[in-house]
């Protein structure tokens, strides 16, 4: 319950934070589109990284996105959150991108996740969410890889991932459900 | 506990696996193991960069070839937010405790302080909103 209510204040706090920085930088304020950029930059790296698998081509993919965004940012009406908007210019960008690889790599391979500020049952927990997402993918089509890293590693709801990436919901929720419940059992074996 | 698996992020728990979660012991640990897992497998990519990170430069230079990296210093210490308010509060005391007030401006200039005050933590508020917003997060991890 307490979760539910801090995620939804939560949700509305960032929400509020990135129409306002939305507004200030249609109104000519570049500081506030370096804000957008400083807060969203790490997933959109991320999202390039398993796309382009090396970190040149996914700091170019960093700027075409962010570049891409300010020049649509007033079609941004606040229908969906920023970072939804911006996922869905990235995710297009990566698909239509003519230097992507062809598969897709997890981000549960990537070093990118690893947070220094853990402690180390907060990275033994971690490292089993990794292993759960990663074992599910491998039951998957590699094309749903994404829509498991996406409610996983990058939060986002399956609505939204559906939005983004253009999969039926019902599809995206079945997988993750299967994700979950790996993650259970592993969560378990941890408690044991 | 496929029920609760098979719920959004952020989607109201159903009341009745809600009753079961108050009882049952097992369910609840899981649960509660199951959303700090989650927490803490996304919270890396919600770690903002630093304003002054190349890439986030040069975009800026793209967009704009005027910009100046000056402009992204943080304009705002925090112990220049604490001096600030302090004086504000400090000039507030001396204020109303050195003069004689009618009753009448007392109420309006005691709207005016609190018109002030508002409008600092306000601004306090929204210009370090990214510590609230990962204060509320680990809240949310914790709980």
């Amino acid at each position: 319950m307490a979760n539910e209510l801090l995620g939804g204040i939560e949700r509305a706090v960032i929400e509020k934070r990135d129409s306002l920085l939305v507004r200030s930088t249609l109104n000519g304020d570049k500081n506030a589109f370096a804000r957008l950029m400083s807060l969203h930059k790490q997933r959109i790296f991320a999202l390039g990284i398993s796309f382009f698998r090396n970190e040149a081509d996914a700091d170019d993919f960093v700027q075409d996105v962010f570049i891409k965004a300010y020049t649509h940012l007033a079609s941004f009406k606040g229908n969906s959150l920023f970072s939804t908007w911006l996922m869905r210019i990235a995710y297009n960008t990566a698909i239509n991108s003519v230097n992507r690889r062809k598969e897709y790599l997890p981000l549960s391979d990537e070093e990118i996740l690893v947070s220094s500020d853990s402690t180390p049952e907060e990275q033994q927990i971690r490292q089993l969410t990794k292993d759960a997402v990663r074992d599910a993918m491998a039951e998957l089509p590699e094309k749903y890889a994404v829509c498991l890293d996406m409610y996983f590693s990058y939060d986002i709801p399956y609505q939204e991932i559906c939005e983004i990436t253009g999969y039926p919901v019902n599809t995206i929720k079945s997988h993750i459900f299967r994700a979950k419940k790996i993650l259970r059992k592993k969560l378990e074996e941890l408690v044991k | 506990m496929d029920r609760y698996l098979e719920l959004d992020k952020g989607e109201r728990v159903p009341i009745d696996v809600t009753l079961h979660l108050l009882f049952c012991k097992k369910c609840r640990r899981d649960v509660s193991l199951m959303s700090r897992a989650e927490k803490l497998l996304s919270r890396p990519l919600k770690i903002p960069v630093p304003l002054t990170d190349t890439t986030i430069e040069n975009i800026l230079r793209t967009i704009d070839p005027q910009f100046s990296d000056i402009s992204l210093k943080n304009p705002i210490s925090m112990r220049n937010w604490i001096i600030s308010g302090v004086l504000m509060i400090l000039f507030m005391f001396v204020f109303i405790f050195s003069r004689n007030i009618s009753r009448n401006l007392d109420v309006a200039i005691s709207l005016v302080f609190a018109g002030c005050v508002i409008t600092y933590i306000l601004t306090f508020v929204f210009s370090n909103i990214d510590f609230f917003v990962k204060k509320i997060s680990t809240l949310k991890t914790a709980a």
